[in-house]
């Protein structure tokens, strides 16, 4: 569901005298949502960003004929996934290659002086970002966008064989660094 | 290579796509020994935690920077100025109106102001029919008579597509919220479908109530079939009967109520007498839009009875519960959470 304020900007954006200014409504509301979503597929914060304005240029050009069912803040957030996969098939991110990052991703947690103050959440987000990129986006897809195996091979246009191990392996490396604070 | 195996297989479970052959294999290896144990717990642990994986790099202190660039874009983009007036001019046969609570259900209020604030869009591309849409906002309800004269009753904060030709073979609408459909009879049959279910019937009357998370239908008079969109199965609801499909669990049930209260939003006003707390919620949820979690099962089975409530806010009445079953509710992320309380 959408709320009152969102359903409104949404249809000033209809009227040529608000339009300018709901659009910008919409973008300093929304843009670091989907920014944020887009990043957790692809994790480069220039590509995210010039995605995230794409997004949002391309609801300006359809504002007439928008048709939002779901929550405008999901909506966006889908829109920026959808582009964030269009990104990585159409450049042909090969997702089999990446093996050599594993050792390297785990030497990386050396700075074992605030063991403490390192909480589980703090130690998996550290290793979600460091990832292996491939393996990276597979996992957010499962995590964050709750596709199936199948789902993200056909988005990815991958086997659901690579699907899986990249799966395994981001499993793996998070639980190598959880393991590495104990 | 063992490792990426079970954690293939965990991942699976946590997702639920683990197929039937490899569950007992999981639970045999789990209870092999303490450690296996050990290992998957530790491994849910680290999959709910990556749930709120929170990345170092803040993109609202971007914002202000990318939004110059946003408004430099839109400047340059030639603008084609489609207004909503001449959107409704092109708008021919589907009759729409605001409702004013009490009165409209009789029709008096039929000349009511048209599409007061509703947004409101014709979407020509959807194959062969022609549909339009209409969302409403909060505290907004409104009636939309289609052209093959059944009504539909929007609540407020739902969104309604619907043909507006007469379609050649069956009569499609969209929908996300809660409505309430008058369907007349006709041998094409009435399709309603949302995110995650489809409900056909012929002619008959009866409330739906969809969102992402499931779709809930309260059947008034007549036959009425609801269908998952990913499963073959059905569930037929006659009068009086609930049908209530759920995203996370994939349950399809139904239950039968002694009497109807799947229209009380329409009319403004609502009572229970000796109702179970989780109908009492449910349509409450009807009601006012808006999503409600028991956390406490035993909660569920308690009994309300109440005076007529007209008009009155969701707020106001879960105050009087409160006092009465000593629960506490909080609003977060636009879920109502209901904790703790008891019968008496």
């Amino acid at each position: 569901m959408t709320d009152n304020t969102d359903r409104n900007i949404i249809s000033l954006l209809n009227e040529p005298s608000s339009a300018e200014s709901a659009a910008e409504a919409l973008f300093k509301k929304y843009y670091s949502d989907v920014c944020y979503a887009v990043y957790r597929i692809i994790p480069d914060v220039a590509r995210s960003e010039d995605i995230a304005q794409e997004v949002f240029l391309e609801i300006w050009r359809k504002k007439d004929t928008l048709n939002i069912k779901t929550s405008v803040k999901a909506y966006l957030k889908r829109a920026g996934v959808n582009k964030a996969l269009n990104y990585i098939r159409a450049n042909k991110v090969k997702f089999e290659d990446d093996d050599s990052y594993e050792m390297q991703t785990l030497s990386i947690r050396d700075h074992s002086s605030d063991i403490e103050a390192q909480d589980l959440q703090n130690i998996v987000d550290e290793a979600i970002e460091s990832l292996p990129p491939k393996c990276r986006t597979v996992f957010s897809l499962s995590r964050f966008e709750e596709l199936s195996y199948k789902e993200i091979a056909e988005k990815l246009d991958i086997s659901v064989k690579t699907v899986e191990n990249q799966i395994g392996k981001a499993l793996k490396i998070l639980r190598l660094a959880v393991e590495a604070y104990k | 290579m063992k490792e990426y195996f079970i954690l293939q297989l965990l991942h699976k479970q946590f997702t639920g796509q683990l197929e039937e052959v490899d569950k007992s294999l999981l639970s045999d290896w789990v209870s092999q020994s303490p450690e296996n144990k050990a290992f998957s717990d530790s491994i849910l642990k680290i999959w709910q935690a990556s749930a709120n994986f929170a990345p170092p790099v803040s993109f609202e202190n971007r914002t202000e920077s990318a939004l110059d660039r946003f408004r430099s874009a839109i400047r340059q983009e030639a603008i084609t100025p489609a207004t909503q007036e001449s959107t409704i001019l092109e708008q021919p046969t589907a009759k729409i109106r605001t409702l004013t609570p009490l009165k409209w259900i009789s029709g008096i209020a039929a000349s009511a102001i048209i599409l007061l604030s509703a947004v409101f869009l014709l979407d020509k591309n959807s194959g062969d029919n022609s549909y339009a849409s209409l969302a409403t906002l909060s505290e907004q309800k409104q009636e939309i008579q289609l052209i093959d004269r059944s009504t539909v009753w929007v609540n407020e904060k739902s969104t309604v597509k619907y043909f507006d030709e007469v379609p050649s073979k069956e009569r499609k609408v969209f929908l996300d919220g809660v409505a309430f459909f008058d369907v007349e009879k006709s041998d094409k049959p009435f399709v309603i479908e949302t995110d995650n279910a489809v409900i056909t019937v012929l002619g008959t009357k009866f409330n739906v109530n969809a969102d992402k998370d499931g779709t809930t239908v309260m059947v008034k008079e007549g036959k009425v079939q609801l269908q998952p969109k990913l499963s073959n199965k059905h569930i037929i609801l006659m009068e009086n009967m609930t049908g209530i499909y759920e995203v996370d669990t994939k349950k399809l049930y139904r239950k039968q109520a002694s009497s109807y209260k799947g229209d009380s939003w329409i009319r403004g006003g609502y009572s229970f007498e000796d109702d179970s707390l989780e109908d009492v919620f449910s349509v409450l949820e009807n009601h006012y839009n808006v999503d409600i979690i028991i956390q406490n099962d035993d909660l569920k089975k308690c009994v309300f009875t109440s005076p007529v409530y007209q008009d009155s806010t969701l707020e106001s009445v879960l105050d009087v519960m409160q006092l009465i079953y000593g629960f506490n509710y909080a609003l977060k992320d636009g879920i109502y959470h209901i904790e703790g309380g008891s019968c008496s």
